[in-house]
């Protein structure tokens, strides 16, 4: 899409009907918007998803550009100075060790960013191209690969990474693409429905008449058909990775001490005393996780009805 | 007659459905010239447009299923060319024109695209700014006003007869040496379709392409068409030049569906329809399928018994019934004039 004005000049008489201007405009001048700038609006529109995309960027500022201008060490041990509470020289206090809390929240949401948006890429790219495949070929391959997702579905996937982690030794990459793996199916399903139901459209099949193979079909039709899904299970698949991240490092399974994670920082939490009494150690990790799920889904659910071509 | 640029022969299309094998299409031969018109008419369901998208290899399989047959153009047989060789001819050769052009062209994507997509999925070099400059000349060869801005739009922006230029447009984009045109006024008001019709006429003068011109209107088919096959319950009953089968049909369908057209030479009042249905095309038939609802052979034997070859009654006109003689006793010599070969 691009952002230039489709401003079509005076129509002439023989060009009849104008685009049906939206209902709430209330503008005097008929202007043709491109659909890029109707998205957009819709998406303004939604003071949820607006909210989610501030919060959502500032996280995404704090954790990536921030540790570029200040000085943050997330590995720096000070034994005499342990479980500080909050204070000037440590913003979020120090853990058990003397390391910086808030150093380490900040790249920990590297790692559990990082890590969630590389699994629902890994999960997303899988999950289109195998989907799109299903629905365009049909027949047994189809049938394969659906019940390949089934076979995905029935797996309780925490165990299979604790297995994995067992086999392997825990690691980000095991953990980006385990997760990946898992989360294939749900937007294969998504995108072969998408695809099965606009194969038999009939521009589908002019696009055969006029010699489109089944690799354009699919990039130039039946996928782009799909992308107002894509996006919105990319996010919830984002939220869904940050969050068994979180679940999978907390039980030693994903990301491994001493690198930070917002899973393993909550490890802490498992004892007590700390729950009781040290709570910097676990509620800044905790609320930043809840924060960041909820952002990318109230984002996600904006994108949604933006993209969605079908409101246009 | 020199070589035909697509000869059909003995094409048989059949379709699984739960209620058992459907004979879409049974038995059709024809050939079609260089540059000729060939109309194509029938009522619904009797396998015109089974017979064109087969042609094309755009029949769903399964559970549609070429049961017979070869079709051959320019030499090679569609029916059992490689696939590759199949999207080199389809829109490349043979160009597609689609019945309902508000469903036959993508809503999300702009017109300019669509069209230069028939023009990059064959010249893969072609740059993607030079085959929107030849779908701009293409849209204003088809009558479009003001392409420029039109290419930049999205089919819904397009008016119904706009659009079934733009679709005509995606099917010269190529020069194709055959247009087949699937009912492409069906789904157009009448002052468009005459609109369109004109158009198409231009188009198929300018790029010499022959043009199977499938419809339901006889009307049509005596405006543009040279040529004319009629077809009912997959077979074709008759064929010929369209002034020898308007002013002396040989098969009773022929004459049913001339008699049940209004006219303005004839002072009756009522139509005549042709009695009864189109016949269950699940059962194999043995006779003429015609014959429950013919005039002549209702009451005959052999009409019920024996499927009547499509044979030759004067040249270039064949009809398919037994007693075609019956019917072409009332104006012989008419039978010789308009004939071309």
């Amino acid at each position: 899409m691009s952002l230039g004005t489709d401003v079509v000049g005076p129509s002439g008489p023989l060009l009849g009907e104008p685009a049906a201007p939206p209902p709430d405009s209330v503008s005097p001048v008929l202007r043709r918007r491109s659909p890029f700038m109707l998205g957009l609006r819709r998406y303004l529109h939604n003071w949820l998803a607006v909210a989610g995309a501030i919060v959502l960027l500032a996280f995404l500022v704090t954790v990536f550009i921030l540790p570029l201008f200040m000085h943050l060490d997330p590995y720096a041990v000070d034994l005499t100075h342990s479980r500080q509470p909050p204070g000037p020289g440590h913003l979020l206090g120090t853990d058990g060790t003397g390391r910086d809390v808030f150093a380490r929240l900040v790249y920990g949401g590297r790692v559990s960013m990082g890590v969630g948006l590389a699994a629902a890429g890994v999960a997303i790219l899988l999950g289109s191209l195998l989907g799109a495949i299903a629905g365009a070929f049909g027949g047994w391959l189809d049938t394969v690969i659906m019940r390949a997702a089934d076979i995905f579905l029935s797996f309780p996937s925490t165990v299979v990474v604790i297995v994995l982690a067992g086999v392997f030794g825990p690691s980000v990459l095991m953990l980006i693409v385990a997760l990946g793996v898992f989360e294939w199916p749900k937007s294969g399903r998504v995108v072969r429905s998408v695809v099965v139901a606009m194969r038999e459209r009939e521009f589908v099949q002019a696009a055969r008449a006029v010699g489109a193979g089944r690799g354009w079909l699919i990039s130039r039709h039946l996928l782009p058909a799909a992308l107002s899904q894509i996006v919105v299970i990319f996010t919830l698949t984002v939220a869904n990775c940050i969050l068994q991240e979180a679940a999978l490092s907390f039980l030693g399974l994903g990301v491994q001490p001493p690198t930070p994670s917002w899973g393993n920082m909550l490890t802490d939490a498992q004892s007590i005393t700390v729950i009781n009494s040290m709570p910097w150690l676990w509620v800044p990790p905790g609320v930043a996780v809840a924060l960041m799920v909820l952002c990318v889904n109230f984002v996600g659910d904006g994108l949604r009805d933006a993209v969605d071509p079908r409101q246009r | 007659m020199t070589q035909p640029l697509l000869d059909v022969r003995d094409l048989a299309v059949q379709f699984k459905t739960l209620d058992g094998l459907v004979h879409a299409v049974d038995g059709v031969s024809f050939t079609v010239a260089k540059g000729e018109i060939l109309g194509v008419v029938g009522e619904s369901g009797s396998g015109k447009s089974v017979s064109a998208m087969s042609m094309l290899g755009l029949i769903p399989q399964p559970p549609g299923r070429i049961a017979a047959g070869s079709v051959l153009f320019e030499g090679t047989d569609l029916l059992r060319a490689s696939k590759r060789r199949m999207r080199q001819i389809r829109g490349e050769q043979i160009g597609m024109i689609f019945q309902d052009p508000m469903t036959a062209l993508n809503p999300v994507m702009r017109v300019g695209k669509q069209i230069a997509e028939a023009i990059r999925t064959h010249h893969r070099r072609t740059s993607a700014d030079a085959a929107l400059e030849r779908a701009v000349e293409l849209l204003r060869l088809v009558g479009v006003p003001q392409p420029e801005a039109r290419v930049q739009q999205y089919p819904h922006q397009f008016s119904g007869g706009m659009r079934q230029r733009a679709m005509i447009a995606m099917a010269i984009a190529n020069d194709p040496s055959l247009l087949i045109a699937d009912e492409p006024t069906t789904a157009l008001d009448v002052t468009i379709q005459a609109q369109v019709l004109d158009m198409l006429r231009r188009a198929q003068a300018e790029t010499g392409a022959a043009t199977i011109f499938i419809t339901h209107d006889l009307g049509v088919v005596a405006e543009l068409a040279e040529r004319v096959i009629v077809m009912y319950a997959g077979r074709i009953m008759e064929s010929g030049a369209v002034r020898t089968i308007f002013a002396n049909p040989r098969h009773p369908y022929t004459v049913g569906l001339l008699k049940s057209l209004p006219s303005l030479k004839r002072d009756s009042q009522i139509l005549t329809p042709i009695p009864g249905n189109p016949p269950n095309l699940l059962q194999p038939i043995q006779g003429c399928p015609f014959q429950p609802r013919c005039e002549i052979g209702r009451d005959r034997e052999v009409c019920s018994t024996t499927r009547p070859p499509l044979a030759d009654v004067a040249p270039g006109h064949a009809s398919a019934c037994h007693f075609s003689d019956e019917l072409g006793s009332a104006a012989p010599a008419a039978a010789s004039t308009g004939v071309t070969s």
